[in-house]
């Protein structure tokens, strides 16, 4: 399969006369599938949001090669506006960006500015609504009467209505109880699974990424420090220190009762892994 | 666009226009702008450009920076411009737009009026952007409290002016993340009529109030937690004193009166 989008030897200046001022994004190249799900790990600052704004076509790049569906777009503008009609993008607190009388209307904005019929429009917010889990009863309710995890859900179906190929998710979870997010999380993969959506998940919390990414992508000051399986990833935890990242806790667990001497292989990264293999190991449950 | 509009925003870098007391600076901005109104020939037009080019010079604020300020009050001074250009009686017709005369005194009153417009912007922006806003707040306070004893709530007063210009680049990034969240679903800014394009300012504007009036709530409780009172009697922690550097604006200030003056009598 090819990459729906690439980007190769991308750079990035907060200030528009000096690349060597404000830099946030240093020579970073990566693609990705349709279908896949990618996370974006990273410390504070370290370029994952900049990153997520120029892949959904809403930064244009100070230096870089766009490739989009193996094809190379050389005109900034062009390919801004081509990863707009593709990309979806979630920002942190989407919430925030809740604007009409009824959540109906709110979700619906994305598809009626595409210009789809009437018909059209109410099956994308329907369905989009579903996937996001909201709920039908709140249709006719004003987004801002919603509590918070509501509301972040009526925003995230307004992404969803646009049926992006690709959703980008910049903190998805943050400010949600345990609950929601897992919920949120769940509801990503089923988007991933029924729609053939590319979801790229921004996170600190290595625990999520581990749990549902097949790739991560590590930023570290800009560069692109590493891209490859999770487990992969966690097999160097110092160098993923010094990015200023953690293993996922159970990982930590499993690697201090690794070098406690309890053999269990060093490859497990879930809780649900680890509660296999040590259950196993000690000869209870089944 | 956004990240353009400098407006209220604080420079910071070490200068002799920003350690200079902030009382005087605003003292020095007031007589500034009342110059700009009162000169009228071309010499003292010369004069005061001069003049606040040295200033911006020695306020050590890049003059990109400055530029780039002025970008998003381009129109007004284009439209006042072609607005004294096109409806100024004159005797002398250079040329003729439909039924409109072009006259040379119609030429001069516009430029006259567009420097006087950007010289006023850069005048004022010039101390904002070397004063904090605390400091500013702070000055502002000590000037005006000879009107406290009238029964003015100045201290009210200062702490709004310095909340607003507090919040001017919080707003600015809120609205630029605003305006990224409705593109990316669609909405266009840039393309349509005068009317569309100011419908589409709606889903920009809505979610704008709600977050302010949401901020300021916030900020009124924080206030409130942290005792504040408007009417209670209030120290200030810096004291503002008359150095060297003011001595030299004032210095300053008054060769500009006196060369104005000069003009103005050889004239
Ligand atoms: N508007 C801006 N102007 C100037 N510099 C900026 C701006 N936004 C971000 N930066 C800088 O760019 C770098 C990368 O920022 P970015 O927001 O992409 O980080 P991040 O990885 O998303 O961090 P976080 O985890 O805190 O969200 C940072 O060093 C930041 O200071
Ligand atoms: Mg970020």
């Amino acid at each position: 399969m090819s990459n729906i989008i690439e980007v190769k030897n991308l750079s990035y200046s907060y200030s528009a006369d000096n690349l060597a001022k404000d830099t946030a994004l240093v020579n970073v190249s990566f693609g990705f599938e349709q279908g896949e799900f990618i996370g974006i790990a990273g410390h504070t600052g370290s370029g994952k949001s900049t990153v997520a704004q120029i892949l959904a076509g809403l930064l244009t790049p100070s230096e870089g090669r766009i490739f989009i569906d193996g094809e190379e777009i050389e005109d900034y503008k062009e390919a801004c506006r081509a990863l707009r009609r593709r990309v979806g993008i979630v920002f942190q607190y989407p919430e925030h960006q809740l604007f009409e009388e009824t959540v109906y209307k709110d979700i619906a904005f994305g598809p009626k500015n595409k210009g789809l019929s009437e018909e059209e429009i109410d099956r994308c917010v329907r369905k989009s609504a579903l996937l996001a889990g909201v709920g039908e009863e709140l249709f006719e309710a004003s987004p801002f009467e919603l509590s918070g995890g509501q509301k972040r859900r009526v925003a995230i179906a307004g992404v969803l209505a646009t049926e992006p190929k690709v959703l980008i998710l910049d903190e998805p979870a943050a400010g949600l109880d345990p609950k929601s997010k897992h919920r949120l999380l769940k509801e990503l993969h089923k988007i991933q699974k029924e729609e053939n959506t590319t979801i790229i998940l921004i996170s600190h919390s290595m625990e999520d990424l581990s749990e549902h990414a097949q790739r991560i992508i590590v930023l570290n000051h800009g560069v692109k420090f590493k891209d490859a399986s999770p487990k992969e990833i966690f097999s160097s935890q110092k160098a993923l220190k010094e990015c200023g990242l953690e293993i996922p806790e159970i990982a930590q667990v499993v690697s201090l009762l690794n070098s406690g001497g309890m053999n269990i292989g060093s490859d497990i990264f879930t809780l649900k892994e680890a509660y296999d293999t040590i259950t196993q190991k000690l000869g209870v449950g089944k | 666009m956004i990240r353009d509009i400098t407006i209220g925003q604080y420079y910071s870098t070490d200068s002799v226009i920003h350690r200079m007391d902030p009382r005087t600076k605003i003292l020095w901005a007031i007589f500034y702008m009342v110059i700009l109104f009162v000169i009228d020939s071309a010499a003292m037009y010369f004069a005061v450009l001069v003049f606040t080019f040295v200033m911006v010079y020695s306020s050590h604020v890049p003059f990109k920076f400055m530029l780039r300020g002025l970008k998003p009050i381009m129109i007004i001074v284009v439209i006042t411009a072609l607005l004294n250009l096109f409806t100024t009686q004159g005797e002398t017709v250079l040329f003729t737009v439909g039924k409109l005369n072009v006259t040379l005194e119609g030429l001069v009153l516009s430029v006259k009026m567009a420097l006087r417009i950007v010289l006023l912007i850069v005048g004022t922006s010039l101390l904002t952007l070397t004063t904090s806003p605390t400091v500013l707040s702070g000055g502002l306070e000590v000037l005006l409290s000879p009107l406290k004893k009238m029964g003015v709530p100045i201290s009210v007063f200062v702490m709004m002016i310095s909340i607003a210009l507090r919040f001017i680049p919080t707003l600015l990034e809120e609205t630029d993340k605003i305006i990224k969240a409705q593109t990316s679903r669609g909405a266009d800014f840039e393309n349509g009529n005068i009317l569309k394009r100011v419908k589409a300012m709606v889903p920009i504007l809505i979610p704008l109030f709600v977050s302010s009036f949401r901020r300021a709530d916030e900020l009124a409780t924080a206030m409130e937690c942290r005792c504040y009172n408007c009417d209670g009697e209030r120290t200030s922690y810096r004291r503002y004193r008359f150095t060297k550097n003011d001595l030299y604006a004032l210095i300053a200030l008054i060769v500009l009166c006196a060369v104005l003056i000069v003009i103005k009598v050889v004239q």
